[in-house]
């Protein structure tokens, strides 16, 4: 444990942790370091009210997000935790069950080492490397074996489906567009995410055109792209279709719009927003089965469906099918009362749906974050609510009489309305 | 001080006074009388004049919701309340026997009204009826639209009469609707 004497208490904020994995710890800072740490409640909502961020990476989420905070907030230290897996960038990561000693030990380190840049790296690194934890060696062992396992697995799944050079394919993430077992994709889905820096989210309005246009995806590497085919194919031969993905199900009902399924709600999401490679989805026609009499306990909305997993797919990148100065428009509004919302959903529908416009003017003149943007635009693509304008534009409105009320009624509907959800 | 009213109309049975009841800040005011007609085989009581509540805002600003009464013998109390309105909310029952034909009723009967101002459709009773899904009903609006020369898109969404949330995403979307420039001042 340092014996740095620390005069003022160091904020802590916990981030992605189980209840299982947090309560142990609320009850450590709470009862333990009285004086020396405390747990922020406010760092949510402004992230530098916290001075180190615990970060539970053993999540899809949880990792995502160490990540973005270490490429996006090069300031804020950060601190992983995780049964097995390394962390991201060169972060520093303890291992679960996490050891009282073992925590204040990293919490110091953490804390000591310089803000985050180019050199600070550098520095943090360096002190990792130095120490003789065991959790430290564990952790750097697996990391530099995961990065090596990485590579190797997605080489050779590229080499078996394309003869063209390893570089090449190691530098896109794009997947082919095959089909891969669920269980895999999780990992290749953060391998690509460490391979290709520069598609990392983007989380708010970003000048940086190029940076921008790196951020795509494609909708056929994805579940949304399954479920597109599938639709396609039991309108076509006019009967309900079921999938199968490793070893989930579902059915599908094109003319009814309908889907019938019992995946798990962080399944489903987990399964939506990583890559699917090889060829393990099957699609069967049910032919004239009853639907209802098959072993299925939700029944929901196709275009729910769709719109949620296109959305979790995008996660902020563009579908790779559209210029960002393309101008577009839609068709019809999502059911905003039933779809999974996400932040300015209702805004960028309202622009759109009023006249064509681009998604570049979209983030440029209205302040919307390229993130939501991109995500609605995936997800209404996806579902056909979007058609692409090459005529002449016309002018937004002029100011309207009453606009301050507005605004004052937006405010007052908002707590009332849904909570939009992070995706 | 200025106020704007909204309007919230639709057939016998669509939620209206329900949706009123919803989002307002101050016990609504309704004229509800005894079905004495056919309405009595959907609901025991229906609105013969209007319905009212009240959205408080800041500054003592207010939002008036009217709602109208579904019985289209009490149609000639639709244009009095519509007046002044700044945008209408179209509440269809999915349950009733022509809900479709229903939508081209009242989009001709206030054509004026949406034309000045802005439209959202809520589809209630979808669970009880699947049928006409969402899909059916943006395909005979976008007919109805060229028709009327109105606007080709609108919010059109599954409601819920009795959810708040619901209530309060038709009028935040009837809102961007109406002013989409709001986009940039509202956060």
């Amino acid at each position: 444990m340092s014996d740095k004497k620390i005069d003022k208490p160091i904020t802590i904020a916990i981030h992605h942790c189980s209840d299982r994995q947090v309560k142990p710890l609320r009850y450590f800072f709470q009862s333990r370091t009285i004086g020396q740490y405390e747990l922020s409640s406010s760092a949510d909502s402004d992230l530098h009210k916290a001075d180190i961020h615990i970060v539970d990476i053993d999540s899809r989420e949880g990792f995502d997000y160490a990540e973005e905070l270490l490429e996006t907030q090069p300031e804020l230290k950060v601190l992983c935790i995780s049964f097995e897996r390394p962390a991201p960038g060169q972060a520093l990561c303890i291992k679960k069950p996490v050891q009282k000693d073992a925590l204040l030990q990293a919490l110091s380190k953490v804390q000591l080492a310089e803000a985050r840049s180019p050199a600070g790296v550098e520095k943090v690194t360096g002190q990792s490397n130095q120490a003789t934890e065991p959790e430290q060696k564990y952790t750097e062992e697996k990391k530099s074996r995961f990065h090596a396992d990485l590579q190797e697995s997605v080489v050779s799944k590229k080499t078996e489906v394309n003869k063209g050079s390893v570089a090449a394919v190691v530098s896109t993430e794009e997947p082919t567009p095959k089909f891969q077992k669920v269980g895999e994709a999780k990992n290749t889905a953060g391998a690509a995410l460490r391979l290709r820096k520069s598609q990392s989210l983007p989380r708010q309005v970003n000048d940086d055109l190029g940076e921008l246009e790196q951020a795509r995806y494609q909708s056929e590497n994805y579940l949304q792209g399954i479920i597109n085919t599938a639709i396609d194919r039991s309108r076509d031969e006019g009967q309900p279709v079921k999938v199968t993905i490793a070893k989930e199900s579902f059915t599908i009902c094109a003319i009814k719009r309908k889907i019938w399924h019992k995946i798990k709600y962080n399944t489903l999401r987990s399964i939506s927003s990583s890559p699917i490679l090889e060829t393990n989805t099957e699609l069967s026609a049910l032919g004239q089965t009853n639907v209802a009499g098959v072993d299925y306990l939700i029944e929901e909305s196709l275009d729910d469906f769709l719109w949620r997993s296109s959305a979790w797919a995008s996660r902020g990148r563009l579908l790779d099918d559209v210029s960002l100065n393309q101008n577009l428009r839609l068709t019809r509004w999502p059911n905003l009362t039933r779809v999974l919302l996400f932040p300015h959903a209702s805004k960028i529908a309202a622009i759109l749906a009023s006249r064509p416009i681009s998604l570049l003017e979209l983030i440029q003149n209205y302040k919307l974050p390229a993130y939501y943007v991109f995500s609605f635009y995936s997800a209404a693509a996806s579902l056909g609510y979007i058609t692409r304008f090459d005529g002449p534009k016309s002018n937004a409105e002029p100011a309207r009489e009453g606009r301050g009320i507005f605004l004052k009624l937006l405010d007052r509907l908002r707590p009332q309305s849904y909570k939009s959800e992070q995706i | 001080m200025i106020d704007h009213k909204i309007i919230i109309t639709g057939p016998v049975a669509a939620g209206k006074t329900t949706a009123i009841k919803a989002v307002s800040d101050v016990m609504h005011v309704s004229t509800d009388e005894s079905a004495s007609d056919m309405t009595n085989s959907t609901k025991s009581s229906t609105t013969v004049a209007m319905d009212y509540g009240v959205i408080k805002l800041d500054g003592g600003q207010k939002i008036h919701l009217y709602g109208t009464p579904g019985q289209e013998r009490f149609d000639f109390m639709w244009d009095i309340l519509a007046q002044g309105g700044i945008g209408l909310v179209l509440l269809i029952n999915n349950s009733a026997k022509q809900p479709l034909a229903d939508l081209d009723f009242f989009i001709a009967k206030f054509r004026d009204f949406i034309a000045k101002t802005g439209l959202v459709i809520g589809v209630s009773k979808l669970d009880q009826n699947a049928e006409p899904n969402l899909n059916k009903y943006h395909e005979r609006y976008a007919a109805l639209a060229k028709k009327h020369d109105l606007s080709p898109v609108v919010p059109i969404f599954e409601t819920d009469a009795r959810l708040k949330e619901d209530i309060a995403m038709l009028l935040e979307a009837l809102l961007f609707s109406l002013d989409t420039e709001l986009s940039k001042q509202h956060v």
